[in-house]
């Protein structure tokens, strides 16, 4: 999948399997890397808003945290600092 | 003495109607040019007063045309099986049949040819109700709008989805899937991608 603008030009590429919306212009988007599933923060200007590829992504607690989990650690996000 | 009177009267008599013929010539051009401004105002008015007044609505043979909500006057008779809003460019999208759309002026004459699909399930249309007008697509922000054909990849025919301007030209091809419209942006699948949803 992909998200295209309503110019018609892809805002981001269509190179993901998976999403999420955070809010209005903000994703937490899913794609293949080799054998592996991995997952970014993105916004609709195609940058990442938090810190690069994560292993795992989970939503907590009624969706106010997010736990995402990279290189083997584990990351608590408030859903409200991302968005 | 009188003749001199005279001649004096009949020359200020013939500056006097020069005066009034060269007046009455600016009056008259000034008049054709405020008449022409207000004939492109009304125009132009009309046009947009036609486009936002102009209604979809079911006729008696359970078909759709369009009314002037104002007058309630039909002014494209009910001939379509669905019909939608005008959009800002002056077009609506309306269809004969499920496999035979496209795009109408404000006259009803035909602007992109009737060679689109209309998919009945698409996002939630079958929910609505399929045939209501605020289901049928219009043209975005952008002047674009989201149309679909019948397109075949690899031995196989789909549904092809993508985007039209109002020349008809394909700005984004008729080849992707639209999982999600929003007023900013489409989510759109390839062909080759699974429809699966996803969630955390």
């Amino acid at each position: 999948m992909g998200i295209v603008g309503l110019n018609g030009k892809f805002l981001l590429p269509q190179k993901y399997n998976g999403y999420e919306k955070l809010n209005t212009d903000t994703f937490i988007l899913r794609y293949s890397k080799g054998r592996e599933m991995v997952f970014q923060f993105m916004n609709l200007n195609n940058q990442i808003v938090k810190d690069g590829e994560f292993e795992q992504v989970e939503f907590v607690k009624e969706q106010q945290y997010i736990i995402a989990k990279q290189n083997n650690s584990v990351w608590p996000y408030v859903c409200a600092n991302i968005r | 003495m009188v003749r001199k009177s005279n001649m004096k009267s009949t020359n200020q008599f013939i500056h006097v109607k020069i005066l009034a013929y060269i007046l009455n010539f600016t009056t008259c051009i000034m008049n054709k040019i405020i008449g022409t401004a207000v004939l492109i105002l009304n125009v132009y008015l009309f046009g947009l007063n036609a486009q936002n007044t102009l209604k979809p609505m079911l006729g008696e043979d359970d078909k759709y045309g369009f009314i002037d909500s104002i007058s309630g006057k039909w002014v494209i008779a009910p001939k379509y099986l669905t019909a939608g809003y005008f959009s800002k460019n002056g077009l609506a999208f309306v269809c004969k049949t499920k496999n035979k759309c496209g795009c109408i002026d404000i006259n009803g004459k035909v602007k992109i040819p009737f060679r689109y699909i209309y998919d009945i399930n698409y996002l939630g249309r079958l929910k609505q109700g399929w045939r209501d007008p605020r289901v049928v697509p219009v043209f975005n922000d952008s002047g674009l709008l989201v149309v679909n054909r019948l397109v075949k990849q690899k031995k196989h025919w789909y549904y092809g989805y993508g985007l039209i301007d109002s020349e008809g030209k394909e700005v984004l091809p008729l080849k992707y899937y639209f999982r999600e419209e929003t007023p900013n942006y489409y989510i759109v699948n390839g062909e080759e991608e699974s429809n699966t949803d996803w969630v955390l």
